[in-house]
């Protein structure tokens, strides 16, 4: 009997349980399930793996090493947070739906991060896509319903790229085992191109700026933390430097940034901020040196964090008034003090201001780059940080709980948000402060240290002047207002373009068919027509004739026939 | 619940509405946050910063870096307003 169960089982046990039990049990299972699977994950040893043989190829489901270790802990963190963010959900919440959708995924997640071959992978791949779905169902309006189903079409799509790939990998080489793959032959670029879908790279990015910001205020803290990060954790396992990453992750950090700025719904900001450090993660798996790995997956665990804690102070927004336009918010600070500081730490974590997490792992990334001699990416990724402190640091934080005052005046979300949301901010300061917390469970030995003064210094002037621009646009009103209204993005192509496309043209074929139609009928009734002048009632061939005229005629004929037979 | 929409943001219409955080609160904020600009940039002739990247041997490079690039962004994504926003129902017309 193993001494471990696979980690995503105690998750899919809890979803079993969840609807049978409500109040008070139900919130001590919920917070249970991540305790007892970080006690299973710390006691699953390196190199530890179980397998089980179907036909001819052996399925690993539990695959445990460093790197799917950390994702282990990672989405265990992230899970307990979550869970307790939303523990508060009542019936008219959905609450079981929700709880039970919330398990599966999280518990998918896991067992995408421990799978230790393809098969394994793509099932949980998929769990992952149909759990998840839900959490935007959940919302209950038309809007949610669609978004959800276009998330939910956009993920499948994914799942088939991956079954197909690993199928064709099947048989060119006859191993399903999911380690280096590289983009090499049709599997490989499957394989990547099924992960790209789950990672929003550029252009199959938009199901997450287009679902996310739908789903229900405790729903998106859980969409925030799994997918993309399996996708990351995908790509650091199958395509470390792979130099085309390189270059993705470079235009994903930087063309979001362009529209965050002018996105009045607050929500839809993170999302397009989450591409935008994804970009940074998927720059670093490209480098592929080890401290740039190490860099992209310490940047994965603390976006979790400080994501998940602009995603939840947003939620309680949310929750609270309504909304999270910009257009209609504004001054919340007056009546959600705790709730306005603890956004702040999230926007500083993000923001990389040095003793927050994002400091730490994003200067792991920057640091590689230079190292790796990419002269020429580097300016771009100090760009694209020096954008996020526009968008998540400024925007974020300033048009929700500052700026000019909406009026409106509310309380402090319930105390599980609260405690969720410091509890995240508690992680964000302390892995900031004291980096060797993550970094001893890094894949990568190193040696590193960010605290060094020029680091500092750089960091502030970077920063402190990205704000600066801010205030001054501020000042002078330059800034863009915010304004209701939506931006078109590659969206616009499936959602307005193909149905246009589809309408013209089914109403061309419509207007050919009709034709083909209308002189196939005219055809048929013109040849009706004939039979029926000659064969009809009137026709001459079914003209009634009189006797005389028969017989008249037979004389005729009669006569005729004598005449030339004595010719 | 949108009722009342002006269409655009009540920010800088005549007459501003009442900004959340007071006056005297605001310059003040203002007045520390421009100090810690000006340290910032003071330090930099003041301390030497260990070079790797060739830009980074332009004086202040960080803080031009900071201050132009997202001037620029701002600038940018006013210019890419004008091609991509759309009224809030665009995609609920149909």
């Amino acid at each position: 009997m193993p001494t471990s169960l696979p980690p995503f089982a105690i998750f899919f046990a809890g979803a079993l349980l969840v609807p049978f039990v409500r109040g008070w049990p139900r919130y001590v299972l919920l917070l249970a399930i991540p305790i007892l699977g970080a006690i299973n994950v710390a006691g699953i040893p390196e190199g530890f793996e179980l397998s089980t043989g179907i036909l001819s190829y052996t399925l690993t489901l539990v695959r445990a090493d460093r790197l799917s270790l950390l994702f282990g802990y990672l989405f265990h963190l992230g899970a307990f947070i979550a869970i307790l963010y939303s523990l508060h959900l009542k019936k008219e919440d959905s609450a079981t739906l929700q709880h039970t959708a919330a398990l599966v995924y999280a518990g998918s997640g896991l067992g995408a991060v421990f799978a230790g071959d393809l098969v394994t992978l793509f099932l949980f791949w998929e769990i992952l896509a149909v759990s998840s779905v839900f959490l935007i169902f959940a919302r209950g309006t038309a809007r949610a319903r669609r978004a959800g189903m276009r998330y939910l079409v956009i993920q499948v799509v994914s799942g088939v790229a991956l079954l197909a790939g690993t199928m064709a990998r099947a048989a060119q080489t006859g191993d399903i085992s999911f380690d280096f793959i590289g983009l090499e032959g049709l599997a490989g670029w499957l394989i990547f191109l099924a992960i790209a879908v789950k990672g929003a790279f550029p252009l199959v990015h938009n199901w997450l700026t287009d679902a996310y910001p739908e789903s229900t205020p405790t729903g998106t803290v859980f969409l925030s933390a799994f997918t993309t990060k399996v996708a990351v954790y995908a790509l650091a396992r199958g395509f470390p430097g792979t130099e085309l990453l390189i270059y993705v992750g470079a235009v994903m950090a930087c063309y979001p940034i362009f529209f965050a700025v002018i996105e009045n719904d607050l929500r839809r900001v993170l999302s397009y901020s989450m591409i935008n450090q994804i970009g940074f993660m998927v720059c670093g798996v490209g480098v592929g040196s080890a401290l740039a790995i190490n860099g992209a997956v310490a940047h994965a665990f603390n976006d979790v964090l400080f994501k998940g804690l602009l995603f939840m102070s947003m939620g309680a927004v949310l929750y609270r008034t309504g909304t999270t336009k910009a257009s209609d918010l504004g001054g919340l600070w007056k009546t959600m003090p705790f709730t306005t500081v603890l956004c702040i730490v999230g926007a500083a974590s993000i923001s990389a201001v040095p003793f927050f997490n994002g400091f730490v792992s994003k200067a792991l990334i920057m640091t590689a780059l230079l190292e790796e001699g990419h002269n020429w990416i580097w300016p771009v990724m100090l760009f694209a940080s020096a954008g996020v402190v526009e968008h998540a640091g400024i925007k974020i934080p300033f048009f929700a709980f500052f700026a000019h005052d909406s009026g409106i005046r509310t309380r402090e979300p319930p105390w599980n948000m609260l405690a969720a949301m410091t509890l995240g901010a508690l992680a964000c300061v302390l892995i900031g402060s004291v980096p060797s917390l993550l970094y001893d469970h890094l894949p990568n030995a190193m040696d590193y240290s960010p605290y060094d003064m020029t680091h500092m210094l750089t960091q502030v002037q970077l920063l402190a002047f990205a704000v600066a621009a801010v205030v001054l646009f501020r000042l002078a009103r330059i800034y863009p207002d915010e304004i209701r209204a939506v931006n078109l993005d590659v969206e616009w192509v499936y959602r307005k373009m193909a149905p246009a496309v589809v309408r013209r043209a089914g109403s061309a074929i419509r207007a050919a068919d009709s034709a083909v139609r209308g002189a196939a009928m005219s055809g048929v009734s013109w040849a009706l027509g004939g039979a029926f002048r000659h064969t009809g009632p009137h026709g001459v061939l079914a003209r009634s004739w009189p006797t005389g005229s028969m017989v008249l005629w037979v004389a005729v004929l009669l006569a005729a026939f004598l005449i030339l037979r004595t010719l | 619940m949108n009722q009342g929409d002006t269409g655009h943001g009540d920010a800088h219409g005549s007459g501003h509405p009442p900004s959340s955080v007071g006056p005297r609160a605001t310059r003040w904020i203002l007045i520390g946050f421009f100090s810690v600009c000006a340290a910032a940039v003071i330090t930099d002739f003041v301390y030497h910063r260990h070079m790797e990247h060739p830009l980074e041997h332009i004086p202040a490079f960080y803080t031009l870096y900071g201050l132009l690039g997202v001037a620029g962004l701002i600038l940018a994504a006013k210019g890419l307003r004008r091609i991509v926003m759309r009224p809030e129902d665009y995609y609920d017309a149909d």
